[in-house]
């Protein structure tokens, strides 16, 4: 599964997240707010995914591993 | 007083103890064609005026050891031909006190960090005389 | 023509000969922002006028030359020979109508096609022009054509960008897009197309409108808005947003956009106001310098600094005034020249308009106040139509011919009724018309002096016209403008400068290649200097040319027989060079070659001489040439002594006359049929003025001897024998006029008291 919650309380994004990855991923960031984020393990995120984590105002920890969304989207996170 | 002609180079100091400042300002002016020095602080920034003709040193008002502000008094001080250096300073958006006391000193312009290469450049050629 | 017609023509006429002269200083001497400035305001203010009076045709034209100056001004267009010569004509035109409109009242019905060709010409020089017919797609030029979302972006991405913005690319666009809502449904990921932007420079993802609180998040609903600034071309970023077109929005990005955001117009509003801004604060630093161990440093570091920002706005010569003052305030030890000094700066550039775009505004009354600008700068006091002045001059000569009449009445008084108080009183009241008609004709005659610079402006145009056609590189330099004559010898100057220069440029001044081979500068210098010497007028022409050659000019003269070698192995060599003044001597063409002088130099000479004038020429070979005229100050009155032969009278300058005598006749020899006396170590030829004026000649005046009267003219020492001797007179003289007007011998005419016209003689022409 591209999104999910590990047993540290982590969610994580993994691999090539598609559109479908956008609601689990809302669900999870209002489920548990305060759950660190990570996506460093992902190597592709739809717009609707990246559309999640900044509508919801999470900070991922560490670099995106989508290189795109990296070098363009993560400077606009803060 | 030591002028350079015109048809010469423009030879200015830079004073500042932030290496990437350094780089940053090197670069801009490199690239108009200016010849450039670089000066970690007041005291190597003395040294050098001492033994050098410049047209214009830009200097960072907050250094160790010897401020911006120190250097150009020290500078006024010196013998007629090294005195009338002109001085841009550096100073921070903060710094409305330090801008008075530079003028006391003897400064000639301020600048505010961070600064555009477009904003250096056009200063450098209005402060040097140089045709743009 | 009405009186506001009337003032529009002068007026026209004033700010074309300004507009003309800045035009032809900006060629030579460069941009200043104060000239192109001036320039603009004096095309405003005609375009202005012509539409006071109606004329449209001339406003037309008037607004396309005003739109090529505000290019200029900001810097889209650079300031060409071809900008000029187009400008001059347009000028031209402008001259044309205004001569027609006083004439006529009106212009020709072909005004309005030949103003929209001008404008056509004029207009075609703008940048917009050569751009459009370049490109396919025009580019925006200006800021405005940037949308605020393009602009926001790039100040964002400023620091991301900057790298870039050292390689200025050819072609940059900002791209927005914003998806459809329910865009992921239709399987899309716009970014997907974002990602395929290649060469991005900037990107940036923002809401298009505020995110509601997690709990009501809909992930499927997209509300992204996605912006990018990019390099490529429009076709290949628009082949990327093919499919949703209704969705993006590409803009052309000018360099404007990317230069940082000040809020000026103009780059040039910029640097003058950056240029204030340091000078503003040295004068600041002045203010706290007082002297000390320190004082030498600051005031020079002011000074250099100052200097320096003034030679950068392209104002060397304030720029020298603070370096002398800075060396005299530090020599000194008192800042206070100085701080004048900068203040003097300042005023002067803060006199110029930051942005153009304010004299736009309120063309009416604006146009007035700079009207009223002209009138300050031209004349400091009444504006006085130059016709009231002459007919002033008329009345107060004629009041000098009946104050003359009068003392003829006197005298006829005096012989046929003979009361002797009555005749001392007529004598006293004489004396103070006479005295009272002297100083009003004085005082008149002053209200004709005008300045030199009336001639001189018309040079730098013309200068430059006849070393264009000539192709010679000629500066033109003028001294003395302001110097004073009457406005009769100045106007009449005109012609015999105008002559001087042709010939000056057209065989004095070298070509490029003769001038470097003989390592002169390439431009040469021609200069024209008006200057006041004790009661003389003097106007010289000079040339850093190849200078005159007497050897030259010998060979010349002997071959043309002007001269017998004898005669010529006697002048000195400065001699043989004012022989080129002499009429036999110009008629040969072949010589201005070899002279570097050509054909109508005696025509110069007869002119000054007219005026009251002499001409002398000094030059050095290969050096330069100077030719002088000595005028008189004003066209002075005249004394004049009557003499009357064959029952004529006519008027000797008595300038001329050294002494009248009766001369016995036993002392008159005769000398090859020629009768001659000797008086005072000298043979004095004896000319019958009756025989040189075509008269009957009478007998002797008396039996024993005869009358003569003793004058010199050109050199020569002649006796003029005349019946009789009669008054002196005190005369304005008028120049021959109409039919005879060539007529040799004569200096002018007068009325005399009782009515009769006097013929003044010219004795240089009239004695053999």
């Amino acid at each position: 599964m591209s999104v999910r919650r590990d047993d540290n309380g982590t969610i994580i994004l993994e691999g090539k997240c598609p559109v479908e990855d956008a609601e689990p991923l809302l669900q999870l960031l209002q489920a548990f707010p305060s759950a660190p984020l990570d996506w460093t393990r992902c190597n592709y995120l739809h717009t609707a995914v990246i559309q999640v984590v900044l509508a919801t105002g999470a900070k991922p920890a560490g670099p995106c591993g989508d290189p795109w969304v990296e070098q363009w989207i993560s400077s606009n996170l803060w | 007083m030591t002028e350079n002609k015109r048809t010469a180079k423009i030879r200015i100091l830079i004073v500042d103890d932030s290496s990437l400042v350094r780089l940053y300002y090197r670069d801009t002016l490199e690239k108009a064609g200016i010849e450039v020095e670089q000066a970690i602080n007041g005291i190597e920034a003395m040294e050098k005026v001492l033994t050098q003709a410049y047209d214009l040193a830009i200097v960072d008002i907050n250094m160790p050891r010897m401020d911006g502000i120190s250097f150009v008094r020290s500078l006024r001080r010196s013998s007629p031909d090294v005195a009338s250096l002109p001085a841009l300073m550096i100073t921070t958006e903060a710094g409305q006190q330090d801008i008075v006391d530079a003028r006391t000193a003897g400064a000639n312009f301020y600048l505010v960090k961070p600064v555009s290469e477009a904003e250096l450049l056009r200063h450098v050629a209005v402060l040097t005389g140089a045709r743009r | 023509m009405n009186a506001l017609r009337e003032q529009f023509v002068s007026e026209a006429r004033e700010l074309v000969q300004q507009a003309i002269d800045d035009l032809v200083a900006v060629e030579h001497e460069g941009f200043t922002i104060e000239r192109i400035d001036r320039l603009f305001r004096t095309f405003h203010t005609l375009k202005g006028a012509a539409g006071v009076v109606e004329l449209p045709a001339m406003s037309v034209t008037l607004h396309a030359a005003e739109d090529l100056l505000a290019a200029i001004h900001s810097g889209r267009l650079g300031i060409t020979s071809t900008t000029v010569d187009q400008a001059l004509a347009c000028l031209d035109q402008v001259s044309q109508w205004v001569d027609e409109f006083e004439a006529h009242q009106s212009l020709r019905a072909d005004a309005g096609q030949a103003a929209r060709k001008t404008a056509d010409r004029l207009r075609g020089l703008l940048p917009e022009h050569a751009a459009k017919s370049n490109r396919q797609s025009p580019r925006p030029v200006t800021n405005s054509a940037t949308p605020e979302w393009a602009l926001r972006l790039i100040e964002a991405r400023r620091a991301q960008i900057s790298g870039a913005l050292q390689t200025t690319p050819a072609e940059l666009f900002a791209v927005s897009y914003e998806p459809h809502v329910g865009c992921f449904f239709n399987g899309e990921d716009p970014l997907q197309l974002m990602r395929r932007i290649p060469n991005l420079l900037a990107f940036y993802v923002e809401a298009v409108e505020t995110w509601p609180p997690r709990a009501e998040l809909d992930p499927y609903a997209c509300k992204l808005r996605l912006q990018a600034l990019a390099v490529g071309t429009r076709a290949e970023i628009s082949e990327i947003f093919r499919l949703v077109p209704d969705q993006v929005s590409i803009v052309d990005v000018s360099m404007d956009a990317l230069r940082p955001q000040q809020s000026a117009p103009g780059t040039e509003g910029d640097a003058t106001r950056l240029i204030l801004a340091v000078i503003e604060e040295q004068r600041q630093v002045l203010r706290g310098s007082v002297r000390g161990q320190d004082f030498v440093g600051r005031v020079g570091a002011a000074a250099r600094v100052a200097a320096n920002a003034l030679r950068s706005g392209q104002r060397a010569d304030l720029a020298e005034r603070i370096e002398r003052a800075g060396a005299a305030a530090i020599s000194d030890e008192n800042v206070a020249g100085l701080a004048s000094v900068l203040d003097a700066a300042v005023e002067s550039l803060a006199q110029v308009p930051a942005s153009i775009g304010d004299t736009h505004a309120g063309a009416g009354g604006h146009a007035d106040s700079q009207a009223q600008q002209v009138d300050r700068t031209a004349s400091h006091g009444l504006r006085v139509d130059e016709s009231k002045i002459d007919a002033l001059v008329n009345l107060a000569a004629e009041l000098i011919v009946a104050k003359n009449g009068f003392a003829h009445l006197a005298k006829r008084l005096e012989g046929e009724i003979g009361g002797h108080e009555l005749i001392r009183a007529v004598r006293r009241e004489y004396g103070t018309i006479e005295r009272l008609a002297g100083e009003m004709h004085s005082a008149i005659l002053q209200l004709r002096m005008v300045p030199v610079s009336r001639v001189f402006r018309s040079f730098p145009r013309l200068v430059r016209d006849i070393s264009q056609r000539l192709g010679k590189n000629v500066r033109l330099v003028t001294r003395g403008e302001t110097t004073e004559s009457d406005k009769v010898i100045i106007d009449r100057l005109f012609e015999p400068l105008l002559h001087l220069v042709r010939n000056s440029i057209d065989h004095g001044i070298e070509t490029s290649e003769q001038r470097k081979a003989a390592k002169k500068p390439d431009a040469a210098t021609l200069t024209m200097e008006a200057s006041r010497q004790s009661d003389r007028f003097v106007v010289q022409v000079i040339d850093d040319g190849r200078g005159i050659d007497p050897a030259m000019i010998r060979l010349r003269a002997g071959e043309r027989g002007l001269l017998s070698s004898d005669e010529l192995a006697a002048l000195s060599d400065q001699q043989v060079t004012d022989l080129i003044f002499s009429a036999g001597f110009s008629t040969a063409t072949e010589v201005s070659d070899l002279s570097g002088r050509g054909v109508g130099l005696d025509a110069v000479k007869t002119a000054v001489e007219q005026i009251g004038g002499r001409v002398a020429v000094a030059s050095r070979l290969g050096v330069g040439t100077q030719v002088r005229l000595d005028c008189p100050m004003n066209i002075a009155m005249s004394r004049i002594m009557v003499v009357e032969t064959s029952g004529q009278v006519f008027g000797i300058p008595m300038d001329a006359v050294m002494e009248t005598a009766h001369v016995p006749l036993d002392r008159i020899n005769w000398f090859k049929s020629n009768p001659g006396f000797v008086l005072r170590d000298r043979i004095v030829p004896i000319c019958s003025l009756a025989r040189l004026m075509d008269l009957p000649e009478r007998p002797a005046s008396g039996p024993e001897s005869r009358l003569v009267v003793v004058t010199e003219a050109g050199g020569k020492i002649t006796a003029l024998e005349v019946d009789a001797i009669r008054e002196r007179l005190e005369v304005v003289l008028k120049p021959m006029q109409g039919l005879l007007a060539n007529a040799r011998g004569y200096s002018g005419t007068t009325l005399m008291g009782d009515g009769g016209v006097l013929l003044v003689l010219n004795l240089k022409e009239i004695l053999p």
